[in-house]
């Protein structure tokens, strides 16, 4: 009776270790797959950042362009034009002027990634003759 | 009991070989695989950690970069180079010459007073600059920066693994330092070729104002600025903290005391030569005009004019130009301001004669109220060539010795700058630079005195910062 208990627990014992070594090199395993997950997850935020960032300099790269066009022009009819910035690259801001040229829309494209990222600008026009006075009311991001 | 024995025997019995190769083996690629995995994440969060850390670096100087070129008042020199020299030099709103620069060597970005730059941030691969002009232009070549309206940045950081390139573009400041500082618009008596305005560097560097036009009353009638026919050496720039007067290009802006000076005339009683007749007036090869003086004689001789140059004035200038037809190095010229006794005063020029027209100046200002004689020696060669002296000058004014002189061909300066009310612009291409608009009540109105702007760097239009200058005001001279 004493033997068959004894060899009972040692049964048990063994099996009891088992399921703790897989469990433990489950959660190993587990813990390094989330890590590597968390690293590339990171990479790829830090990436895309990067190029959201580009993107958004592109895009007031295009208002800095707008605003150039108004001072020597003074109000625009409503038009929208495109450019590579920076010259030779395949970036490119899309603007357009409206309003009676109280609101420029700029969208920065960096075309690595397809990012793109839009600001919408409001201004004041003052002045009879070039250059024009442009005044910033109002500078703000928006989703398209 | 027997059986129990054995049974227990084979519980205890070690592993088989073939057993312990496949559980290493098992461990072996199970820790491989997690060994690779780990070494992977490693590498991937350095890699992310360091390329988010260059992200930031170049958002930060990007940004420092945007607002500062923003707020410059001018830009006076860009580097376009597309290899790692790329630097642009500006003015800043402090009237600061400063400087971004990429030290290639270092790698770093460098900014700061030209001279005295320090290190922004590393890593910094490429750093190039783009210039545009007024319609949106790339400018390309050799670039006016009178002619940049706003400049393209791209800025590469890289660290061995990571590069990446984030641009920029900055719209320039077209407030270029140069202001209207002083209006004669309605001097005592005639206003005809007497009226004057005074613009002013309030920068830091020099601004060409060539190519740059004049207006007043109405837009429609601008008149280029081009150098003043009189003490004019064709220069059109202003150096930083200069003026520039403009006149009609009729206008007399100084009085000469030389007579005689260009031997235009046959009279050269105002001249005592000496040997006598060493010095003819002849044809042939003069600075200007139709004549010159030129002496033959070989050893010494010596021709001077006696003057009187009166005080009050706050410009006298001595303009000579000489030449000898073949030089050789005996040949020596020296002018000297000599006292009535012919004792040397001092000396404007002293050397070899030069074998092309050359100018030689020198300020008599200090001599303002003096009898001096304008006293030229010269020591000719036997074997060199014939002595030329030509459009000697001795002249007085009101307008500053350093000043520039530009003129309009019009009279759009000269008696056409009204004397109740008018608008005055000085504009380059389609910029206007500065612009008053000037009443009588401000101050100047007929009583020889100038409408003097009180602090060049306050506004141009309204009284506050403008009134009376003293008589024949201050041209070419602080207010």
């Amino acid at each position: 009776m004493n033997r068959n208990h004894k060899t009972y627990t040692e049964k048990r014992r063994k099996g009891f270790v088992l399921v703790l070594t897989l469990f433990a090199a489950l959660i190993l395993a587990a813990l390094i797959i989330a890590f590597t997950n968390i690293t590339s997850i990171n990479l790829t935020l830090v990436k895309n950042y990067m190029y959201s960032s580009k993107a958004y300099y592109i895009a007031e790269a295009g208002v800095a362009d707008a605003i150039n066009q108004i001072c020597q022009n003074g109000p625009l009819s409503d038009t929208q034009w495109e450019n590579t910035f920076p010259p030779n690259t395949s970036d490119t801001y899309n603007v357009s002027v409206s309003q009676n040229s109280t609101v420029i829309n700029s969208t920065g494209l960096a075309s690595v990634s397809n990012f793109s990222r839009t600001l919408e600008v409001k201004v004041s026009i003052t002045g009879s003759s070039s250059p024009y006075q442009v005044n910033i009311s109002q500078w703000k991001e928006i989703t398209q | 009991m027997q059986k129990e024995t054995k049974k227990q025997v084979n519980r205890l019995r070690g592993f088989t070989l073939v057993e312990l190769i496949l559980v290493v083996g098992t461990i072996a690629l199970v820790a491989g695989a997690l060994v690779g995995l780990i070494s992977n994440s490693y590498r991937d969060w350095t890699l992310g950690s360091n390329r988010s850390t260059l992200l930031q670096d170049g958002q930060a100087v990007m940004e420092q970069m945007v607002r500062i070129l923003r707020q410059a008042k001018a830009v006076s020199a860009v580097s376009q180079s597309t290899d790692q020299a790329g630097s642009i030099t500006f003015t800043s709103v402090d009237n600061i010459t400063e400087q971004f620069k990429l030290n290639a060597q270092t790698g770093e970005l460098e900014y700061g007073p030209t001279g005295s730059l320090s290190a922004l941030t590393g890593s910094v691969n490429n750093l190039v600059f783009t210039c545009y002009d007024i319609n949106g232009n790339v400018l390309t070549g050799s670039v006016s920066t009178i002619n940049i309206q706003s400049v393209g940045i791209e800025i590469t950081l890289a660290d061995g693994t990571n590069s990446f390139t984030l641009p920029g573009r900055v719209l320039c400041s077209t407030d270029l330092p140069v202001v209207i500082n002083e209006i004669m618009y309605n001097p005592t008596g005639t206003d005809t070729t007497r009226e004057w305005v005074e613009v002013y560097n309030t920068g830091a560097t020099a601004v060409d104002l060539a190519g740059w036009t004049i207006w007043t009353g109405n837009p429609s009638y601008a008149d280029a600025l081009i150098s003043h026919l009189q003490f004019g050496d064709g220069s059109t720039t202003i150096p930083a903290g200069g003026y520039a007067v403009i006149t009609a290009n009729t206008t007399t802006v100084y009085t000469e005391l030389i007579t005689n000076g260009g031997f235009e005339s046959a009279s050269l009683t105002a001249w005592v030569r000496s040997p006598t007749g060493s010095w003819s007036r002849t044809t042939g090869d003069p600075h200007g005009g139709t004549r010159k003086f030129q002496s033959t004689v070989s050893g010494a001789t010596s021709v001077y004019q006696q003057i009187t140059i009166p005080s009050g004035y706050t410009s006298v200038l001595f303009i000579f130009w000489e030449k000898t037809t073949a030089l050789v190095a005996q040949t020596q010229i020296t002018a000297t301001i000599r006292n009535t006794s012919n004792v040397i005063l001092a000396t404007g020029y002293s050397g070899q004669m030069s074998s092309a027209w050359t100018c030689h100046t020198m300020n008599l200002t200090a001599f303002a109220g003096q009898t001096v004689r304008i006293y030229f020696s010269t020591n000719k060669s036997t074997t060199g060539g014939a002595l030329y002296l030509d459009d000697i000058s001795v002249a007085y004014s009101y307008v500053g010795i350093d000043a520039v002189r530009l003129s309009v061909p019009n009279t759009t300066i000269g008696n056409g700058l009204a004397n109740t009310t008018d608008t005055v612009a000085v504009v380059n291409g389609s910029i206007t630079i500065d612009s008053v608009t000037y009443s009588s009540s401000w101050g100047g109105d007929g009583d020889g005195t100038s409408l003097a702007r009180i602090n060049p760097l306050g506004p141009s239009n309204g009284q506050s910062n403008w009134t009376s200058g003293p008589q024949n005001g201050t041209p070419g001279r602080v207010n």
